[in-house]
């Protein structure tokens, strides 16, 4: 477990819950609050008797009182479904240029703890040992892992003596190949029964878009909060000079002399994507969030992810 | 436009090289990206770039064209023709005589002259070298043979006007030798043109350029400025000179000694001279001032001052003391009692040997008598008998003045071939004394000679046995003699001499003389070889000479202080009317005005340039190597939705 998460982080979570803006109906009663009214010991409100109630609800004790019927409230428990969907693509196994100039040059050494892949890893380990903790329901999915590339799922489990279990998953994942996000995300969409807060842990480099997906997913009554994890040499590139780039997920290579224009160029194609991306997500009630690895993981979720409404 | 090296144009086919070098696929290090999703748009751009748009946005090989471009031009010797007043070989005549002075041009004909010259200087081309020789009594080389305009214009700067008066002689033979040395040389007269009115200038065979420098003739000037003694006293004679075609009037003021004396306006016709005689000058007259300027009316401008004051002196010196030992000449004592500035004593041949203080005259003169041993001082012997230095071998009667050596300063304007000379007696002269008058047979008359600076005069007759005392020659002979046989005092004879004009004084290695000019400070002289020469006589006006002598025994001089004027008497100075043509001989003349064409070298500015280049690739190849190396990563950026 030390390896994603270490003890002291896990008590520093160990009281959070992850929020939703909607909780979603379970099989079972969960431990959260529901807006719900129901069964719990949790008095919510009175109102008024209407036929058909039922009759064990009635407060008596107002009844004799004033001598009218009241209907007494209590606050339904609901339990929270949760789903961690990590991006495995190869272009998610990146810590920075591997080029010999990038690595010779003051500030160009690849650091792995900048690697994307590994700061999903930790983030969806802590998303899902906050459910856990919580009696959440928790779902956690490997987009494009492994060698085959295809969807590695954890079955739904409860409760945190699931955790060990959890973080072996998480821990194991490898990087695989790449694919159609879209794809993946419908397939998952149709695929899960019950719907809840998602969680998307991905660059979305995808050269199809994830708009679909995302779509599908929302049509499938997910709550989604979408974590774009990216490398700082992918927001403000400062290589110079003649290369031969190198796709990592493809493995296609092009020669290109790149100059001040060629990166003002892909600041912009990136400025332009990366408003696309907020614009899709505003309008859709996506929750969104830009982290670059060189931000330290504890704090994109004791204050970022606090910040933004997802954790308390 | 043109160019001199054509073959150098091969070169340009180093771009091909050049831009090959660029084309040729560098060695590409493998730049592993996570994903070439967001680069793809970029990579679009970047591969229609190549091959030759990549080239076209390449700032270090346009440079570099342009540089291999600059540097061919540079090689191939680019040259444009322009026009230019010379070129090839070219001596430059600046004329630095006082007439250059004249303001009839703004600032000044030599200045315009400079002007001229600079503008040429700017014209020369490549090819083109120039010699620049200013025109003054002593022709001086500003720069010889150059190519270079900062030296040549240097060499023009440093090129200042004399108040000397046109002297064109040496300077002509000078170009004439280097026109010879240089067959094609051109000759390029930056002048007024009017030394060429002198007569007898040697010939000049070259290719002339003539740029006339001026456009006027009105100057007036004082051409002579003369005292002379009379019976009422001394007379003043100042001729004054009008070179304009037309009548003007002048305004002549004189001062004696500081204080003025007369103001008058003398009215002068068109190219004519006038003259103003004044008499009635004090007695102790000594320095004569004498200035024109235009009158308030009628008066034509005056474009060179420099002739307009001149001076003169008179008696320079302090009062001789001369001893006249006779038994009683008319002649002599009616003479010297009208002498200026002389102290006359009187004795008896019988009184010589005993006068008391003898030794302490000036100049003596012994009438029919010789003394035992000559006094120190100069000596006028007339008729003495027989002695050990001069003795005599016989009388000849009725002599005749038949030879007379005119250029000698003792006959100076006198004629004595009509004198009459009843007998004289013939001398044996020792070697240091010449004859000046002889007579048919052979007989001196008139001798005189320098006995270790001593001088002696000799008149071989009485003159009470002829009639040159009564004669006119008799008063200019004794002035004449008394002025030769004057002490050497602080001056040589010359009181009055030219502007540049050196002067030179005898003087021991012991004695000390030295000069103040007008208005300067003192300047020492150094002998050599018994003379002492001042040259520093281009200003015009009263200069004081100072010698403090040793005692000599025949001289038995000490501190002497005298003067001596400069004044510009040069009618080819004066009349500043200028010459279309100078009309000098073996020239190859060039008509006024035409130009030759200069080939213009362009390599200059072209190689600048092309260091500029260099320096900008250099920049640029520097700038874009630092832009290679990787920037410090930004803060965390967080974008919300």
């Amino acid at each position: 477990m030390a390896g994603l998460l270490d003890e002291e982080f896990l008590r520093k979570i160990d009281r959070l819950n992850l929020i939703s803006k909607r909780v979603r109906a379970g099989s079972l009663k969960g431990e959260r609050r529901s807006l719900k009214r129901g069964t719990s010991v949790e008095f919510a409100d009175y109102r008024d008797y209407t036929p058909g109630d039922d009759l064990r609800q009635v407060d008596w004790n107002i009844y004799a009182r004033l001598e009218r019927v009241f209907l007494k409230l209590f606050e339904e428990e609901e339990e929270l479904t949760v789903h961690v969907l990590i991006d495995c693509s190869r272009s998610m196994d990146w810590s920075g240029p591997s080029s010999e100039i990038a690595t010779t040059v003051e500030n160009g050494t690849p650091n792995a703890q900048y690697n994307k892949l590994l700061y999903a890893k930790r983030t969806a380990a802590a998303i899902s040992y906050m459910a856990l903790a919580a009696m959440d329901r928790i779902s956690l999915s490997a987009l494009f892992s492994g060698g085959t590339g295809g969807e590695a799922r954890l079955p739904m489990m409860r409760g945190k003596n699931q955790t060990v279990r959890m973080i072996r998953f998480v821990e194991d994942l490898k990087p695989g190949t790449s694919g159609d996000l879209n794809q993946v995300l419908r397939h998952y969409a149709a695929s899960t029964r019950q719907p809840g807060l998602l969680f998307l842990l991905s660059d979305l480099f995808a050269p199809g878009g994830c708009f679909e997906g995302l779509r599908a997913l929302q049509g499938a009554g997910h709550e989604i909060a979408l974590l774009n994890i990216l490398s700082p040499d992918e927001v403000n590139p400062t290589l110079r000079g003649d290369f031969k780039l190198v796709d990592s997920e493809t493995g296609h290579s092009q020669e290109v002399s790149i100059d001040n224009n060629a990166l003002e160029l892909y600041r912009q194609e990136f400025t332009n994507w990366q408003h696309g991306l907020m614009d899709f997500c505003q309008r859709r009630s996506i929750n969104f969030i830009q982290v670059e690895t060189n931000t330290s993981f504890e704090d994109l979720v004791l204050h970022y992810m606090r910040r933004r409404g997802l954790v308390n | 436009m043109g160019i001199l090296l054509p073959a150098a144009l091969a070169l340009l086919a180093l771009a091909i090289p050049i831009i090959v070098l660029y084309l040729l696929k560098v060695k590409r290090e493998d730049l592993t990206v996570s994903s070439s999703f967001l680069w793809q748009r970029v990579l679009e751009d970047r591969q229609a770039n190549a091959p030759w748009q990549k080239l076209q946005k390449n700032w270090l090989l346009l440079l570099q064209l342009l540089l291999l471009l600059l540097m061919v031009f540079v090689l191939s010797r680019p040259f444009f023709q322009s026009e230019a007043q010379a070129s090839g070989n070219i001596i430059v005549l600046l004329d630095a005589s006082a007439g250059m002075q004249a303001t009839d041009v703004a600032p000044s004909r030599f200045a315009k002259a400079k002007s001229e010259i600079n503008t040429i200087i700017d014209q020369m081309g490549g090819g083109d070298q120039m010699t620049l020789v200013l025109m003054r009594a002593f022709p001086e080389v500003l720069a010889t043979s150059s190519t270079s305009k900062t030296e040549l214009k240097g060499a023009l700067d440093r090129a200042r006007v004399t108040n000397e008066p046109a002297q064109p002689k040496s300077s002509i033979v000078l170009a004439a030798a280097a026109a010879d040395r240089n067959p094609g040389t051109t000759v390029v007269v930056v002048s007024s043109g009017t030394f060429a009115r002198e007569e007898g200038l040697p010939a000049l065979k070259a290719k002339i350029k003539y740029i006339k420098i001026g456009q006027s003739d009105a100057n007036q000037a004082i051409s002579a400025v003369n005292l002379r003694e009379t019976g009422g006293g001394p007379q003043l004679f100042v001729g004054l000179n009008n070179y304009s075609t037309q009548p003007t009037k002048v305004t002549l003021s004189v001062t004696i000694d500081n204080k003025p004396f007369d103001t008058r306006e003398v009215s002068i016709g068109p190219e004519d001279k006038a003259s103003v005689t004044l008499s009635d000058l004090p007695v102790t007259t000594r320095v004569v001032d004498a200035k024109i300027r235009p009158a308030a009316q009628g008066s034509l401008p005056d474009y060179l001052s420099v002739d307009n004051e001149a001076w003169t002196l008179r008696n320079a010196g302090s009062p001789q003391k001369l001893l006249l030992v006779s038994s009683g000449n008319t002649f002599l004592e009616l003479f010297l009692g009208r002498l200026p500035n002389y102290k006359v004593g009187k004795t008896t041949p019988d009184n010589y040997e005993t006068l008391a203080n003898k030794d302490t005259y000036d100049l003596y003169i012994f009438d029919g008598y010789a003394p035992e041993h000559l006094p120190p001082g100069g000596v006028f012997l007339i008729n003495p008998p027989t002695s050990p230095y001069l003795p005599t071998s016989s009388s000849v009667n009725t002599p005749t003045f038949a030879r007379l050596e005119q250029s000698d300063p003792l006959l100076r304007y006198t004629d004595l071939s009509s004198v009459f000379v009843k007998q004289a007696q013939q001398y044996q002269l020792p070697g240091w004394m010449k004859g000046v008058a002889f007579s048919s047979e052979g007989t001196a008359l008139l001798a005189s000679g320098d006995n270790q600076g001593q001088h002696v005069v000799l008149l071989g007759f009485d003159t009470h046995d002829s009639d040159i005392g009564l004669s006119t020659a008799w008063p200019i002979l004794m002035i004449n003699t008394l002025s030769w046989l004057q002490p050497a005092g602080a001056l040589d004879q010359v009181t009055e001499i030219n502007p540049g004009e050196p002067i030179s004084f005898q003087m021991n290695l012991t004695d000390e003389i030295s000069v103040q000019p007008p208005g300067q400070n003192v300047q020492v002289l150094k002998p050599t070889s018994g003379l002492a020469s001042f040259t520093d006589t281009d200003r015009t006006g009263i200069y004081t000479v100072n010698r403090k002598q040793s005692v000599n025994p025949n001289t038995k001089t000490g501190p002497a202080q005298d003067n001596f004027v400069v004044n510009l008497y040069s009618s080819l100075s004066s009349n500043i009317k200028p010459l279309d043509d100078l009309g000098l001989q073996g020239a190859i003349t060039s008509p006024n005005g035409s130009s030759s064409k200069s080939d213009r070298e362009l390599w200059q500015p072209i190689a600048l340039l092309a260091i500029i280049i260099l320096m900008l690739e250099w920049w640029v190849f520097y700038r874009w190597g630092k832009r290679r190396r990787l920037k410090p990563a930004k803060p965390l950026k967080i974008t919300k939705n």
